[in-house]
């Protein structure tokens, strides 16, 4: 695309420049239409469907190849039970353990850890990268300490202070998510390219406009990237948390079936916990897709090709 | 080496023409404190050692000189970015606090915000001057078309070449109407045709807007056929050897005046000046 509109207008380069009838003139006729923001992986012309069933398929196998091998008893059935009676587990325990209760209990937990911890984690990542960077460089050796205490070991100790209540597991699920958010929002407000913080900064604008109109925009892109790889340790850790210290919620549900060596019921839960997992992974990228413009891949796809 | 520019303009540098002057830089000197290789200890490095320059109003002025010389930092602090250590910037005839509205800067890097479009990379000042919508989409507009991008208005950085790009950071850096463009190297991350292309539209914009230029550069061809006057600095300390008249006739642009032999003369004795300073230029050397 952009290939196209450099040789376009290479050919421009004696004519004045000003005259916008005749560049209109030139693009329609180098048959330049909207821009695609992102390139499909070599489709062309197939319908939405069939992209997506091809996108997948080495999923579909592995899903044909669980369905399968218990069946054909490659698998022990009793340990790997087909991906079918799975299915019919997870639709089973609606009803009998009522799991939409359980879903929606663990997913308020992992959603408010993750709230807390970006509450927390954001402004004062903004405030140790930009405004205070001595502060940082004080207290950045504490907070790398901080962040090396096992999540699973301060669980327990949590516990003393604030009891087997909601209170604790949204505590640790936050402390888990807090750090790396933190670090992300540092260093990604370090690494701003500096012409243009040297460009914005020639602007004459105060802190705060400075912030809103150039950092926040700057650094978005690696903020939601560090929001949406914290989304998935919320998660993690919230299952972590269920196991060893609930009475309610997905993981203490396997934690109760594992006791009971309802093996099947494990997988359905499991599969419950894995495809939670990815939805709330593509929410993150649907979010960051919405409001952070795509770039387009910078290195050349074609050998010979000049890179965007 | 102060002394020859001093005498120059010590006829000129009455209260009248000083006030008069668009831009006075009165004995700007910036000292950096660097950490010694090797051993304990800093030592100072003199960048810019008095340094004095007038820049009349609407005025085309390049600062020319080898790389590492100081011209960038002398341009920051025109540019309110940096402090000189002593001396001081006066823009008509009032110290220079820091950066503003005032003054539009153009770097070599484009450095357009790639999550805004080209428009609205072009209304970043307006939005700061609290222009009201239509008239930001006006403005925008005019300078869009000014430059020869309006049809790209709603593209996104990424997708211009890099000419294209340049020409989006002069359009921004003019939209808010500074009395004073600063620009340094501006052209310098493009290929030679690109460039002399740019310079034409350069001057053809200069010509609408009228504005006051400061010119950063290291080529001896874009300072002379881009400027009025031409400042030749040294390194080491940095400091204006000599500021060179330029005779050419205007307008320049669209013409084949970089191969007239006058073009060549000019070019020429501005090399030998260059060229001359040989204690200055081995320092120079050893300093790299």
């Amino acid at each position: 695309m952009t290939i196209q509109l450099v040789n376009g207008l290479e050919e421009q380069k004696t004519a004045p420049l000003a005259s916008s009838s005749s560049a209109k003139v030139r693009m329609r006729s180098l048959g330049i239409s909207e821009t695609s923001r992102h390139r499909s992986c070599g489709w062309h012309g197939g319908r939405r469907v069939f992209r997506f069933l091809g996108k997948y398929v080495s999923v579909w196998l592995l899903l044909a190849v669980w369905e399968v091998a218990p069946r054909l008893g490659l698998v022990d059935p009793v340990f790997v039970p087909p991906f079918s009676s799975v299915m019919a587990t997870v639709w089973e325990l609606r009803t009998t353990s009522d799991l939409l209760h359980h879903v929606g209990i663990s997913l308020f937990r992992a959603l408010a850890g993750f709230l807390l911890a970006v509450l927390v984690a954001l402004p004062l990542g903004f405030l140790l990268g930009g405004w205070f960077p001595c502060v940082e460089a004080a207290l950045s050796p504490l907070a790398d300490v901080f962040s090396q205490a096992n999540p699973f070991i301060l669980f327990h100790i949590i516990l003393l202070f604030l009891g087997i209540g909601e209170a604790t597991k949204v505590t640790i699920i936050a402390w888990a998510c807090v750090w790396p958010i933190l670090f992300s929002t540092i260093a990604a407000i370090r690494h701003i390219d500096p012409v243009l913080k040297k460009t914005a900064a020639g602007f004459g604008l105060s802190r705060v406009a400075l912030f809103w109109k150039v950092v926040l925009p700057a650094t978005a892109p690696s903020l939601f990237t560090s929001l949406r790889l914290s989304a998935g340790y919320a998660f993690f850790m919230l299952i972590a948390a269920e196991m060893m210290g609930a009475s309610s919620g997905l993981g203490w549900l396997v934690l109760s079936y594992q006791e009971n060596y309802h093996v099947v019921r494990i997988f359905a839960v499991a599969t419950v916990i894995a495809v939670l997992g990815l939805g709330i992974d593509g929410m993150m990228r649907l979010l960051e897709r919405l409001t952070v413009v795509q770039v387009e891949p910078a290195m050349p796809r074609h050998p010979g090709e000049a890179p965007t | 080496m102060g002394t020859f520019q001093e005498q120059r303009y010590r006829g000129e540098d009455t209260s009248d023409a000083s006030s008069a002057a668009k831009i006075a830089a009165n004995n700007v000197s910036r000292i950096f404190s660097v950490k010694n290789l090797g051993e304990a200890g800093r030592s100072e490095f003199v960048a810019i050692s008095r340094l004095n320059l007038t820049v009349n109003d609407g005025e085309f002025l390049a600062i020319l000189g080898p790389s590492g010389c100081g011209k960038s930092s002398f341009l920051d602090i025109v540019a309110g970015l940096a402090r000189p250590t002593s001396g001081e910037i006066l823009i008509n005839g009032i110290p220079v606090q820091g950066p503003s509205l005032d003054r539009g800067i153009v770097l070599q890097g484009y450095a357009l915000f790639p999550w805004r479009t080209v428009r609205e990379n072009v209304e970043f000042g307006l939005e700061i001057k609290k222009t009201s919508k239509r008239e930001r989409r006006e403005i925008s507009r005019d300078y869009l078309e000014l430059v020869g991008l309006q049809d790209f208005a709603e593209r996104y950085p990424h997708e211009l070449s890099g000419g294209m790009k340049q020409r989006v950071a002069i359009a921004r850096a003019l939209a808010f109407n500074p009395e004073i463009l600063l620009m340094d190297e501006p052209f310098g991350a493009l290929d030679s045709q690109t460039r002399e292309m740019l310079q034409d539209e350069l001057l053809r914009i200069w010509d609408e807007t009228k504005k006051t230029i400061l010119f950063v550069t290291h080529s001896i061809d874009e300072a002379v056929f881009l400027a009025d006057r031409v400042a030749v600095m040294t390194s080491n300390p940095g400091t204006i050897q000599d500021i060179v008249d330029i005779p050419l006739p205007r307008p320049r642009q669209g013409s084949g005046i970089r191969l007239s032999p006058e073009f060549g003369r000019v070019r020429h004795r501005i090399w030998e000046l260059l060229h001359t300073g040989t204690e200055g230029e081995a320092k120079h050397n050893r300093a790299i």
